[in-house]
């Protein structure tokens, strides 16, 4: 009865719904149902070197951010006590001067000691240049992963994965990357021999093969494309309704802030959530997912909780 | 195991963070910030408003555009007819009216990018002006008045007068958008005059040399019309 009465709350609750009024996240996996997992995925873009929060100097974010402060709040999550799955979607330099100064060395040194697990790359992580991202990467002890970068002729070559598949205990989740169009947007001098390769089939490639091939349950693009464009762009949003087998896009590069993640139908009709989370570091996005075990021949909760 | 729910939602990062148990972390930052301090706090200048960035004219802009206009002036090499400085190339929504540190401008202006002047014909500027249009407009000098509709060009006068498809205009600019940046891939080919200069270099010069405290006032160079 526990159970039911538990799902049928997560029903009620829907994606729609500020989490406020059906606090799940504030259950540990203690107060679960067995039969129910919890993974709690972290996520930031476009930190663009805030290492210190913004200066109290009656500005607009004054106050906000800072590496101490992100690394308070998601040290108080860990201690919830589910997995914490924390990724950046990319330009983590470039914007204050710590990267003039350090050339990116303290912003990697402290998502390392913040306990990043994954990043993808950002038009102003060439900032640099490449060779620049590529000396820099020894202060990062988590992969930067790109999906649709080729970095076969650059420096960046056997330093850059296209995907990386974490396990929880049953869970598999398969995390990817996507970068922007560089041409028109870096110069060439940064960049380098780097080919940017079409966003839309390395994403549906790479998340059919997390799903059907390493057996994922739940797949996330890390994406620096961009939230959504009035002009004809690829971009997040339509990146979801262009594909399948992506669960949760966590973009950046348009510095979006949303009230509410969006909510995107897949070629299959299943709902991809996508989110963004400003810039400088302001925002810490959080996504509880609920995973359920399988019994052969029925799926209560598919029923229960079809969105 | 399957997917049953994702629930999404942020939070503010603030100084309700209990940042006691980050001591770790604020070790590792510490001698950074030690050497940061060092520099990028010194007062330079003062402002006297707030100059914020916004589409379709705005205070920083404008006070952007015209120092990189007079410090073009000021190189002396060529005639200058105006300044445009890329929107996405100023990187803080505001400058704070008090003191300006040093570091401000390093974030207003982070990237290594030089001031080049380049001479653009009279369709050449036209395209310059048509791309920049499409994202609602760029920060100009006080040499332009730049009227837009949806996203389109719809008049724009260089001091005072159409634009003359058989006069060539020496206009100052990042050298990211000389070289293409911004998808102005028609300007990369076009002669030009290096400055040599760091705009980030002239902007802080632009405030240390400002005798006031910095005011800036809007008069509709850029402007949407209906």
């Amino acid at each position: 009865m526990i159970r039911r009465d538990f799902l049928q709350r997560m029903a009620s609750g829907g994606m729609l719904l500020s989490a406020g009024k059906f606090p799940m996240h504030a259950l540990g996996n203690s107060a679960l149902p067995p039969e129910i997992k919890k993974i709690t995925i972290l996520h930031t873009n476009d930190v663009h070197s805030r290492i210190d929060p913004f200066p109290m100097d009656g500005g607009r974010n004054e106050g906000r951010g800072g590496v101490v402060r992100r690394g308070a709040l998601i040290d108080s999550i860990r201690r919830e006590g589910n997995p914490v799955l924390l990724l950046d979607a990319g330009d983590f330099f470039q914007g204050t001067p710590y990267f003039n100064l350090f050339g990116g060395e303290i912003e990697l040194k402290a998502m390392s000691a913040l306990g990043y697990d994954a990043a993808t790359i950002g038009n102003h992580d060439f900032d640099g240049g490449i060779d620049g991202l590529a000396n820099q990467m020894h202060n990062a002890n988590f992969p930067l992963i790109s999906s649709n970068y080729d970095f076969s002729d650059t420096v960046l070559h056997d330093k850059v994965k296209p995907f990386k598949v974490f396990t929880f205990e049953e869970i598999k989740v398969g995390v990817f990357g996507l970068g922007i169009e560089l041409r028109g947007l870096v110069p060439q001098t940064l960049y380098k021999a780097t080919r940017y390769l079409d966003p839309v089939k390395h994403a549906a490639d790479t998340a059919k093969f997390l799903r059907k091939e390493m057996g994922c349950q739940y797949v996330v693009c890390m994406s620096h494309l961009g939230f959504k464009y009035q002009e004809e762009k690829i971009s997040d949003v339509s990146l979801a309704s262009l594909t399948n087998d992506i669960d949760l896009i966590i973009g950046g590069h348009t510095h979006t802030f949303l009230r509410d993640a969006e909510l995107v139908p897949n070629q299959d009709k299943s709902q991809v959530v996508v989110n963004q989370v400003g810039w400088g570091g302001i925002r810490l996005g959080r996504i509880d997912v609920f995973f359920e075990k399988n019994r052969p021949g029925r799926c209560e909760a598919c029923q229960n909780l079809k969105v | 195991m399957h997917l049953v729910k994702s629930d999404p939602r942020f939070y503010t990062v603030d100084d309700r963070a209990n940042v006691a148990a980050a001591t770790q972390l604020q070790k590792l930052v510490e001698p950074y910030q030690n050497q940061y301090n060092e520099t990028m706090n010194d007062v330079i200048g003062q402002a006297g408003m707030t100059l914020t960035k916004s589409r379709p004219e705005s205070t920083l802009g404008n006070w952007a555009s015209d120092v990189l206009q007079k410090k073009a002036e000021e190189y002396g090499a060529v005639k200058i007819h105006g300044a445009v400085q890329n929107y996405g190339g100023l990187r803080i929504p505001e400058i704070v009216k008090g003191d300006i540190m040093l570091g401000k401008i390093y974030e207003l202006m982070p990237f290594d990018n030089m001031l080049v002047i380049v001479a653009c014909d009279g369709p050449t500027l036209m395209k310059l002006f048509d791309n920049m249009a499409q994202g609602g407009g760029w920060p100009i000098s006080y040499a332009f008045k730049h009227q837009i509709k949806d996203q389109k060009t719809v008049s724009l006068l260089i001091n005072g007068e159409p634009v003359d498809m058989n006069k060539v205009y020496n206009i100052a600019m990042p050298d990211y958008i000389a070289n293409g940046g911004n998808d102005c891939f028609f300007l990369v080919d076009q002669k030009r005059y290096e400055t040599g200069k760091f705009i980030r270099d002239l902007l802080i010069e632009g405030v240390e040399q400002s005798k006031k405290p910095i005011v800036v006032k809007l008069d509709g160079r850029v402007s949407y019309t209906l």
